[in-house]
């Protein structure tokens, strides 16, 4: 399982590497995180098609679940993209950070803390189909910060927050805007 | 004249001293003890000679250090605060409250008071980050945070998630008939063994000429001469020259994951570390004190040569060096009497329970028939904080309350659980109370 997410994020490090140097030679900061959110977005469209759907609904060889260390199963999507966010912190310098945020988070941790990153969050859900973009500074270091709204995409991801017993919101509903992916790059 | 004397002394003197100090700091695999600044953690003190393990040259902490020997197991038990979570510049705050990214925020070495498990930051050091528990968990409400740690591991976190208690909440104490699950090493090696595994007789044996075989009836009752292991499979080198004592790494090539969890514990660390074997007098815990106490750690110590009986290995050779409580209690108490039991054959193989079952566990991996069982010789992976043990050594035999009682009461860990618990842990209650509380949007209906 390390494998395959190390080879996927790989592919998307090479990218953020590529992009920090691009950053610096002016494109604007917009233009970056948007590059970085599809080589995400991308990601996890293949991890939820190709792996989770296929091999648990389809082919119905493996489950995804919560724990799926524990029950030797697939790791839901969302923690796909959590593992590779972690790899991201842990061997990249570029500085570049991403998340899964909410203001209904089954998980406290991912509940927004900042400031850019509560507007952002009740932004996206106010404005079905725009994107946040903002500035702010953490730990003395300024970043840029974008938030992408990050809509319930299959039947899975309904049912799983609405009957999660940590959901604060249980009427989610299919397209609807569950949370946000903030993208966050340093500025130089 | 005398003045001569005086200076060509006190000049001999301060070469002298330089060399004494200069020599081990300057050069590599020489006792830097006279450096070490306060009493080494348990779990280091093996390893404090060797300054150059965890410092840099004149002293600047290797923090890397830390990970090269620890993450593999913490990244195992999906270590829950892990210092790559918290260089996401959104936990920037967090981190002017406490430096999580630092594994010396909370373990500092080289200290003069002894600390559990190393950990030298306050007891409530929990509350700097989760002061408002008790609104995600009301029934942590009142809770001193000074004891947070009776119940929760900071790293693993497995044995006390919610969803995990909730599948254990109403088990007996003992779960009757038990067994251990059976060694199957050589299951697999016969897929990949270049011999027959027949049993041989002593006349097969292809020791060179001028070899003492005085063991040789040792070796045709072993495990080895059953499953068809002669002798040149564990005594020729990589030149197929003849070894007359051979070590670790010559059981590698057969016992490769044992050889590296022995290393990588108590038991092997220093040979990993390229230090003398371990061996009683280096030991912080009481030892026994009997001819044998010269007699250093390899394979070999408790996996008698030639005999290689496992049954030895997992109680006589423990209990032939330690002798602190908890050790010298085992001999009356209920688990030994089990393992008395199925040597004696009045109970099913692995129904007893010996000092390897809980230290040394049997681990198993893989499904159906890739599933191996093998013997984890890590006992780090098993020993403090014992909540460690939860899954893999007490759920074989007994409900995870009960479990959770005896590991948190320190009288039966000295009596060697020859006793009832008298501690009650209350985290199955709370977890059935919670499953129980209607939702907010039960109660709305």
């Amino acid at each position: 399982m390390n494998k395959i997410i190390k080879s996927l994020v790989s592919t998307a490090l090479i990218s953020l590497s590529s992009l920090s140097l691009n950053a610096a030679e002016g494109i604007a900061p917009e233009k970056v995180v948007d590059m970085i959110h599809d080589a995400l977005e991308a990601n996890r469209i293949v991890y939820a098609e190709q792996i989770v759907n296929r091999l648990m609904n389809e082919e119905e060889v493996i489950d995804a679940s919560e724990h799926w260390k524990e029950e030797q199963t697939l790791l839901l999507p969302a923690q796909f993209f959590r593992a590779g966010a972690d790899i991201v912190l842990e061997k990249s310098n570029s500085g570049v950070s991403y998340s899964l945020l909410s203001l209904w988070p089954v998980n406290d941790q991912n509940k927004a803390k900042t400031d850019v990153e509560k507007a952002g969050l009740k932004f996206i859900s106010d404005n079905p189909g725009k994107n946040f973009y903002g500035k702010e500074t953490l730990g003395g270091k300024a970043y840029f910060t974008a938030i992408y709204p990050d809509k319930a995409s299959s039947e899975a991801c309904v049912s799983c927050h609405n009957n999660h017993k940590d959901s604060p919101k249980k009427d989610f509903k299919i397209n609807e805007v569950m949370g946000g992916m903030i993208i966050r790059i340093p500025m130089n | 004249m005398k003045k001569i004397i005086f200076w060509t002394a006190w000049l001999g003197l301060l070469v002298g001293l330089a060399y004494y100090l200069a020599y081990p700091l300057l050069t590599d695999n020489t006792d830097k003890r006279i450096f070490v600044p306060a009493k080494t953690s348990n779990g280091h003190h093996q390893i404090e000679e060797k300054c150059e393990l965890c410092h840099e040259p004149f002293g600047a902490l290797k923090e890397q250090a830390c990970l090269d020997c620890h993450v593999k197991q913490l990244n195992k038990v999906g270590d829950s605060h892990a210092a790559k979570i918290f260089k996401d510049p959104r936990n920037a705050d967090t981190l002017k409250i406490i430096n999580a990214t630092s594994c010396l925020s909370c373990h500092n070495e080289h200290q003069q008071d002894e600390y559990p498990s190393g950990v030298t930051i306050a007891a409530d050091f929990c509350i700097l980050c989760h002061q408002e528990i008790a609104k995600d968990r009301p029934s942590h409400q009142d809770m001193a945070f000074d004891n947070c740690t009776d119940c929760h591991n900071y790293h693993d976190n497995t044995a006390l998630y919610e969803d995990f208690l909730a599948k254990h909440l109403d088990e007996p104490a003992t779960i009757k008939n038990s067994v251990l699950p059976e060694r199957n090493l050589l299951h697999f090696y016969a897929k990949k063994s270049k011999h027959a595994l027949t049993p041989l007789k002593l006349s097969d044996h292809d020791a060179p000429i001028d070899v003492d075989l005085s063991l040789g009836q040792d070796w045709l009752a072993s495990s080895h001469a059953q499953a068809g292991v002669n002798c040149q499979s564990c005594h020729l080198n990589k030149q197929a020259v003849w070894v007359n004592k051979p070590d670790q790494n010559y059981c590698k090539s057969c016992h490769k994951k044992e050889v590296k969890g022995f290393l990588s514990g108590k038991h092997g660390v220093r040979l990993q570390q390229n230090l003398s074997p371990m061996s009683r007098d280096k030991a912080r815990l009481p030892m026994t004190t009997d001819a044998m106490k010269d007699q250093t750690l390899s394979c070999t110590s408790c996996h008698a040569a030639h005999q290689f009986k496992t049954d030895t290995a997992a109680v006589k050779a423990c209990l032939t060096c330690h002798a602190d409580e908890h050790s010298l209690a085992y001999k009356n108490s209920p688990h030994s009497q089990l393992w008395n039991h199925e040597q004696q054959g009045l109970l099913p193989e692995g129904s007893g329970i010996s000092c390897a079952s809980c230290h040394l566990p049997r681990e198993s991996k893989g499904r159906k028939k890739n599933r191996r069982t093998k013997v984890q010789h890590n006992q780090n992976h098993n020993l403090r904080p014992n909540q460690k043990m939860l899954r893999k050594v007490c759920m074989q035999c007994h409900g995870v309350g009960f479990s959770l009682d005896a590991l948190a009461d320190k009288a039966l860990i000295k009596n060697n659980f020859s006793s009832p618990p008298t501690k009650h842990l209350t985290s199955l209650e709370m977890v059935k109370k919670r499953l129980e509380t209607p939702t907010e949007e039960n109660t709305n209906e």
